[in-house]
């Protein structure tokens, strides 16, 4: 049996804005398996950052607990937490920003080695570099260059080997292709799944993009304003998707397909809301085609609908229903 | 496609962001120019100490050979005092630069260090800080200076100090706005999952990353700092005489304003193309360090 | 001839420069393209292509210097808009081109009233009063979806859906012909970009325009376009009807480029990505610009630049082996 390698309780992360509470993160659970991706979609502003950085406490949650490979490190202090970082590590989105233009590629990716003491002597740190290179398929070559000279994939290239350079067991990945072009994508998303197979690792993986997210978790959980309204493992949540946002956001994908294979397109209305101060209800309900009294009552809490499948919404039956007559409509 | 083979087993070998910098720097023609003129003052202010001798000819006087308009044994002239100008200016060199850069480097270091907090922190530490650094932007900065070398004494070192003050405020201001940029970034925050302790990431990511407006401002601060130095001497609260600093030149060579305006035009356009220089390598360094231009 | 009339755009053998610092940079190599009336053509390509330089020559907009275009017509009706005078390049841009950037957050003009930035650019083409530019800002606000009554705010006060929709607007205010839409929707969330491209999709249909879409989403593609063409480093690769792109695909970029996109439908199998990186667009290319990563790249592909050749009335390729394929039946 696998065990989990982090669990999360009740995640909660409010921000005081001038505005009133910034509900960035409310009340989100789940855990990962030890060597399982988790995928975590959802549109901006819907708090998967937030999640994201929660977990490595580079942001203090506000309440909820993290446990970490058994040890809970919601209370970990500064300095505990810089040991644990060897274990936990994280890529980023913007290979633009998130490398120091003054540093070589041998210093970005010797940082963290050296940091953490886990090598002694240049030579030995050196030949480590060189190997994470080759590892992440960077040439040799470009050793001695610095980010700006190289193109978006090699430079996310140089996180990637940045993050394994400590031999994590975790590493959240926040969008960590959307900025690249879908060739280089590719590449990357390939790398990071080979990656995933030879060092046993746990992505979180965050983004917005639903193909990436079906190509690359095992489990997926759809956010929404700070909520994860829908959770299943990957397969479950593409064929039969319950939570009516999950289906707004799968149809809304523009599919690259031509002619009479392309499925028909559904779109949903409005905006997603303010996530300041927000009332007790769905916080779907204002874009919803199934709301009723219920959904504004009070706000629906996640529950296993069937095996390994959490649902957060208070008129599964109508939204069921709803679909199925609609199937039945297509088919006669 | 063999070339191309050929290409791809080369190990590169790239400039260093400060090589490509410099580069750019010696692109500019105005930079150099006014890199070429600051060397050949600063040779002059260090090489004048060995040729000259202070006591006779800088601050030596000699009544029979004053006023005289230059020629050729005295390329500038004489002062009132018989006092060759070509070697007092050469000599006041000195002064300018030292007290200039003097001021500056004090200046530096402590703007950076609160603006670097106030810019890192915020908060209280922030409003403190500013509100500070406010109240003094606020009062002239001559009159700082004027209050300071009337409580000290009038001296070469407290003429710096007064001075630095100014400095220091735009230091401050300067290093807060760029240490709250980058502490924004990616990087910073990808260091700070690394592991890394926070005075690291200041020290290693967010300065280093900050220089490049601090060393334009201290080129452009130099400039400033050299003529509010002539000022206060040209006031009679600089530099006591008889040392050859240029604004006290200057300031003796009011009466003979009429009759032989070279003692006073020529210290005047000393410090005018000092600053110029100056000006010209300050811009020319923000240009070289702008990100936005690199291709 | 009958075909001649229905074309609203024809570029022909367009090529810019850009004179940087470090050298001349190629970013469009000699493109040929048309766009039929009431036709939506789709301009697909990765960073680089020179997708946007595309689109900034057909408003004459390449930033000189250091940009440069260097040969070329781009007929717009049969006026060839790179040798208009100011004047008339002015009254074209606007009235019978229009051009929707990408990022709507500095598309528009923070300290005014979006009503009054319509209103702006009615006025600038027509000659109406303040009032009746204003009418017309508030019918248009309405045609994109956003209430009247909003034409008096700023466009801080809307979320990006919502200044997408404001730029859309401005866009079409004069009724032009042509609409440039470069990445329209890349800077918006998904169920945004899908309400943002579908009011894009109606309002051209009902107002009998061309457009010319610049994505680098094969997805936004499918879902608007009649026609495709595939950008590779400066040149266009393949260009036909979607359905010729999409189901009959025949350069060996398209084809990676298909291959690359994780599929929605199906999980786990490993994607084929296009192997190696773009080229550099400072190195003059003598032969394919595709051939160091082209699977079946042979030695004349790297030596002899390969032409648009038709392999159908309306599909064409610049590939030497689909044309040798095709020679040899």
């Amino acid at each position: 049996m696998a065990e989990t390698i982090l669990k999360v309780e009740n995640l909660t992360k409010y921000f005081t804005t001038p505005r009133g509470m910034l509900h960035a993160v409310d009340g989100v659970s789940f855990s990962v398996e030890k060597g399982k991706t988790l995928g975590i979609v959802g549109e901006s502003g819907c708090g998967k950052s937030t999640t994201g950085r929660v977990i490595l406490k580079l942001i203090n949650p506000t309440s909820g607990k993290i446990i970490f490979d058994g040890q809970d490190i919601t209370n970990y202090s500064v300095r505990q937490m810089r040991k644990l970082r060897v274990q936990m590590q994280m890529i980023f989105q913007d290979p633009f920003s998130s490398l120091d233009p003054r540093q070589s590629v041998m210093q970005l990716i010797s940082e963290p080695i050296v940091e953490h003491k886990l090598m002694k002597g240049k030579d030995e740190i050196e030949k480590r570099t060189l190997e994470l290179m080759d590892i992440v398929g960077l040439a040799r070559r470009y050793v001695n260059t610095y980010p700006h000279e190289l193109d978006g994939g090699r430079r996310q290239r140089i996180g990637i080997a940045r993050a394994l350079a400590v031999n994590p067991k975790l590493i959240v990945c926040d969008e960590p292709v959307s900025a690249l072009d879908v060739s280089i994508q590719a590449q990357i998303l390939n790398l990071l799944k080979s990656l995933q197979k030879e060092f046993g690792l746990t992505y979180i993986f965050i983004t917005h993009n639903l193909a990436v997210v079906r190509y690359f978790s095992d489990d997926i959980a759809v956010m929404y304003l700070g909520q994860m309204v829908e959770k299943a493992p990957a397969d479950l949540i593409f064929e039969r998707p319950l939570h009516p946002y999950t289906r707004a956001l799968l149809e809304a994908v523009p599919v690259p397909i031509v002619g009479k294979d392309r499925p028909a397109r559904r779109l949903i209305r409005g905006e997603i809301t303010s996530p300041v101060n927000l009332p007790d209800e769905c916080r779907f309900c204002s874009r919803c085609d199934y709301t009723c009294d219920v959904c504004r009552e009070h706000d629906p809490a996640l529950v296993e609908v069937e095996p390994d499948h959490f649902l957060a919404c208070a008129r599964i039956k109508h939204v069921e229903d709803a679909a199925m007559e609609k199937t039945r409509g297509e088919q006669e | 496609m063999e070339a191309v083979k050929k290409q791809e087993e080369q190990a590169l070998k790239s400039r260093t962001l400060l090589q490509e910098t410099w580069r750019r720097l010696l692109k500019n023609k105005g930079a150099v120019v006014g890199m070429v003129f600051l060397l050949c003052l600063i040779a002059a202010a260090v090489l004048s100490g060995f040729i000259f001798d202070y006591d006779t000819q800088v601050i030596g006087q000699n009544i029979k050979e004053r006023l005289q308009w230059p020629s050729r044994e005295h390329i500038f002239g004489t002062d009132e005092l018989g006092r060759d100008i070509f070697i007092r200016l050469l000599y006041g060199a000195r002064y300018s630069l030292v007290i200039g850069c003097g001021s500056v480097f004090i200046g530096l270091v402590i703007g950076v260090i609160f603006g670097a907090l106030a810019g890192f922190y915020g908060g209280v530490i922030d409003q403190v800080v500013m509100r500070i650094n406010d109240m003094l932007y606020a009062v002239p900065n001559i009159m700082i200076a004027v209050v300071v070398v009337s409580l000290l004494g009038t001296s070469t070192f407290n003429l710096l100090l007064a001075l630095c003050v100014t400095c220091a405020t735009g230091f401050v201001r300067i290093t807060r706005a760029a240490v709250m940029t980058i502490r924004g970034q990616e990087y910073v925050e990808s260091a700070y999952a690394m592991g890394l302790p926070t005075w690291k990431v200041i020290a290693k990511h967010i300065i280093p990353n900050c220089l490049s407006p601090i060393i334009v401002q201290v080129t452009l601060l130099i400039g400033t700092t050299i003529i509010n130095a002539s000022s206060l001497s040209f006031l009679g609260i600089g530099v006591p005489s008889p040392a050859p600093e240029w604004g006290a030149m200057l300031s003796s060579g009011r009466s003979q304003i009429r009759n032989a305006p070279y003692i006073c035009v020529i210290p005047g356009l000393a410090i005018m193309f000092t600053v110029l220089a100056l000006n010209l390598l300050g811009d020319g360094l923000r240009d070289a360090l702008d990100p936005k231009l690199k291709k | 001839m009958e075909e001649k009339k229905e074309v609203l755009l024809d570029v022909k053998n367009l090529r810019v420069e850009y004179d940087t610092d470090a050298g001349v940079v190629y970013a469009v190599n000699g493109i040929s393209f048309s766009i039929g009336k009431k036709k939506t053509l789709g301009l697909v390509g990765e960073t680089g292509a020179g997708k946007t330089t595309t689109a900034l020559s057909i408003l004459n907009l390449v930033p000189d210097p250091p940009g440069k275009i260097c040969e070329g017509s781009i007929l717009l009706d049969g006026q060839d808009v790179l040798r208009m005078d100011v004047p008339a390049l002015e009254k074209m841009r606007g009235d019978d081109v229009a051009m929707i950037f990408q990022d709507p957050m500095t598309a528009l003009n923070p300290v005014m009233t979006v009503g009054s930035q319509i209103a702006e650019s009615v006025m600038l083409h027509n000659k109406v009063s303040e009032e009746e530019a204003m009418q017309r800002a508030k019918e248009m606000l309405k045609l994109v979806g956003i209430p009247e009554s909003r034409a008096g705010d700023y466009p801080h006060q809307f979320s990006g859906g919502m200044k997408q929709r404001v730029v859309i607007a401005i866009a079409l205010a004069c009724h032009p012909r042509l609409l440039i839409a470069d990445e329209p929707t890349t800077a918006l969330d998904v169920t945004i970009q899908a309400q943002v491209l579908s009011l894009i999709k109606q309002l051209i249909q009902d107002r009998g325009m061309s457009m010319l879409l610049i994505t680098h989403d094969l997805g936004v593609v499918a879902e608007t376009c009649d026609d495709v063409a595939v950008m590779y480093s400066g040149k266009i690769v393949e260009i036909g009807t979607a359905d010729d792109v999409f189901n009959h695909m025949l350069h060996d970029y398209t084809v990676g480029l298909f291959n690359s996109l994780p599929n929605l439908r199906k999980r786990g199998e490993e994607l084929q990505p296009i192997k190696g990186m773009m080229p550099n667009p400072m190195e003059k290319i003598t032969g394919c610009s595709f051939a160091p990563r082209c699977p079946h790249a042979t030695e004349r592909c790297f030596h002899e630049i390969p032409e648009l050749i038709p392999v159908s009335d309306t599909h064409r390729v610049a590939c030497h082996r689909i044309q040798e394929e095709k020679q040899n039946g």
